[in-house]
């Protein structure tokens, strides 16, 4: 009878966190499109979605519709993509290396990307031309990183690592020879400020190309996401369980490159989502992937979207998105810690 | 199903052989026990046997056909490994932990299903803790751990299972109960099962046939009964111990005491 009783509770108690993680993201959403520096009141905000959705003009409300449809809906949807997708290859990367110290960044890729990015302020400043670089060394990086580890047609996890690290700082001296000879009033303010993450000028534009591109990689993630559980198992253990885990594991990697590599060509690098978001998820949910990967998606898209609207309601200037979630998301990752016993189950 | 090893030689490269010419079969249903010193190779055996590492010469066979030639992911409806128990970072719930033996019968972008989940939950009470599904695998003593790797063994429905010293680190008791079950499963489900061991006693109580490796890729194989003996046992471990009979409940057994070294 007690048994009983413990299981249906626990059912109540995974519904309930369920709802919550599919209404947090829908409702800072909307309030995303609300708050600004230009206040709209939530009823007007939704008349003009709706309007939106029904293809109504309506008179006298041109300005609120240019400000929540042109700049807020744009920039709200590309944070959420950008949350979800550092998120999710972060608990992908935490699982496939079974180290709950692992970023998405890990493989150089964010190094990569963000010396792609520096490169194409310094030499031409055209933002097709930097987003288009980032990517590209990006997945070069981790591709180099690929090479370099690899000995006799197999990768040992300990030599990724070591690889990504050397890939890493490679990349790293390179952004600080690019720093160090960008002119430092016009190229190296717009590169140190690239190198630290924003949203703002986010448009439908770069949503064409994260939608693609981040949603892909999510969706092979979420797809493969309960065999990041065998993944996360001994490298022999795993291969016991009768799956290719090399080619597994490499599947995972390309697509959590793809989504950090054009997160960070369209919005710079965003440190901490992808570290601390997974350890959240687990707390809340269990360490199944199966159940791990979705509430990432919620709560990363959650996380940066709420991030974000501080970043551009906080202070005259907009603040960059790094130093945000580090300094709101360092004390309350602590918080969660000390609450938890740091317990990743 | 049987296996059976032909002329297995494995050595690390640039490190002395292990074994050599090694050959011997293992019949469906029957109990193998590896025994041998530390450091002589008894988990590098069952890689080999695996496919895990490659033969420098020799090769492992199902039924007669070469496993070097099944498909990476097909041997593993065949078989199925039980590494030794070690934590792992995550821990997840027994239930979840039983479910990824099932994996070989998953296809790529599929979770395991409603079938998967009966199989797994079979597995788990023909062990005896199917009441333990819901709990977190960190949260078990050490023979309840064991008993899920054996559970996840089990889910991927094998015809051969192998264990790599399943019982070493367990109290008294638990050791008895692993045995046990191993017992059971070769003989109610036709499972061949192939252990690593330190324990001779152990493999005089269960075993069918007892192999013993040796430093200098020297070994014996055959009858548990003809292969344990005081004299093999003083030439592979260097021990001289005492062989003993004795009668529980109308039965006739046999154990080994180690007298001195």
């Amino acid at each position: 009878m007690r048994a009983k009783r413990s299981s249906s509770d626990e059912s109540k108690k995974s519904t309930l966190i369920m709802t919550i993680l599919i209404l947090m993201p829908l409702l800072a959403f909307f309030l995303s499109l609300c708050i600004g520096r230009y206040h709209i009141e939530a009823g007007r905000t939704a008349s003009i979605l709706f309007s939106a959705i029904a293809h109504i003009k309506q008179a006298g409300l041109e300005l609120e519709q240019s400000i929540v449809l042109d700049i807020r809906l744009p920039r709200a949807l590309l944070a959420m993509m950008v949350g979800a997708g550092l998120a999710v290859s972060g608990a992908a990367f935490q699982g496939l290396f079974g180290n709950p110290l692992v970023s998405p960044h890990i493989l150089g890729v964010s190094s990569g990307a963000g010396f792609g990015a520096a490169m194409g302020i310094l030499l031409s400043g055209h933002l097709a031309v930097v987003q288009l670089l980032a990517l590209l060394f990006g997945i070069l990086a981790v591709m180099a990183t690929f090479m370099i580890s690899r000995l006799k047609g197999s990768t040992q996890l300990f030599m990724l690592v070591l690889a990504g690290v050397i890939v890493g700082a490679f990349f790293q001296a390179l952004i600080s020879l690019i720093k160090y000879v960008a002119d430092p009033q016009d190229k190296l303010p717009t590169i140190v400020y690239w190198l630290m993450g924003s949203l703002t000028g986010a448009s439908f534009h770069d949503l064409l190309i994260a939608i693609p591109l981040i949603g892909a990689g999510i969706i092979i993630i979420f797809l493969l996401r309960w065999r990041i559980n065998i993944l996360s198992l001994d490298e022999d253990e795993a291969r016991s369980m009768g799956i290719n885990v090399q080619l597994t594991r490499w599947i995972v990697i390309a697509a959590a490159t793809i989504i950090t590599a054009t997160s960070v060509s369209l919005c710079g690098i965003i440190g901490w989502v992808g570290l601390v978001i997974p350890h959240i998820g687990r707390m809340l949910v269990e360490t199944d992937h199966r159940k791990l990967i979705p509430a990432c998606i919620s709560i990363g898209a959650f996380y940066l979207l709420l991030i974000d609207d501080i970043a551009r309601t906080a202070t005259a200037a907009e603040i960059p998105l790094s130093i945000l979630t580090a300094v709101i998301g360092a004390p309350f990752f602590a918080y969660l810690l000390r609450k938890t016993g740091g317990k990743w189950s | 199903m049987k296996i059976s090893v032909e002329q297995g030689s494995f050595g690390y490269p640039g490190s002395r052989t292990l074994f050599e010419n090694l050959c011997f079969e293992v019949e469906r249903g029957e109990i193998l026990a590896i025994l041998g010193p530390n450091g002589v190779g008894k988990t590098t055996l069952l890689k080999c046997m695996t496919c895990m590492l490659p033969w420098n010469r020799g090769a492992a066979y199902l039924d007669g056909q070469n496993i070097k030639y099944f498909d990476s992911v097909d041997i593993w409806r065949h078989l199925a490994y039980v590494p030794q128990v070690h934590a792992s970072v995550f821990s997840y719930s027994v239930l979840d932990m039983v479910l990824m033996g099932r994996s070989a019968h998953i296809n790529w972008f599929s979770m395991p299903g409603k079938n998967d989940r009966r199989v797994a939950r079979n597995a788990l009470e023909s062990v005896g803790i199917g009441h333990l599904a819901r709990r977190i695998c960190s949260e078990l003593s050490g023979g309840e751990r064991q008993l899920v790797m054996i559970a996840r063994a089990l889910a991927a429905e094998p015809e051969i299972i192998i264990l790599d010293e399943p019982e070493s680190h367990l109290d008294f008791r638990n050791q008895l109960m692993i045995l046990d079950i191993l017992e059971s499963i070769s003989q109610q489900r036709e499972i061949s099962c192939i252990i690593n061991t330190h324990y001779p006693e152990h493999a005089l109580r269960i075993s069918d046939k007892t192999l013993i490796l040796g430093k200098e890729c020297d070994y014996v194989v055959g009858e548990t009964e003809e292969v344990i003996s005081e004299d093999n046992l003083q030439k592979f471990f260097a021990v001289r111990t005492r062989l003993l009979s004795y009668t529980d409940r109308g039965v006739a057994r046999k154990t080994v005491v180690a007298v001195a070294i």
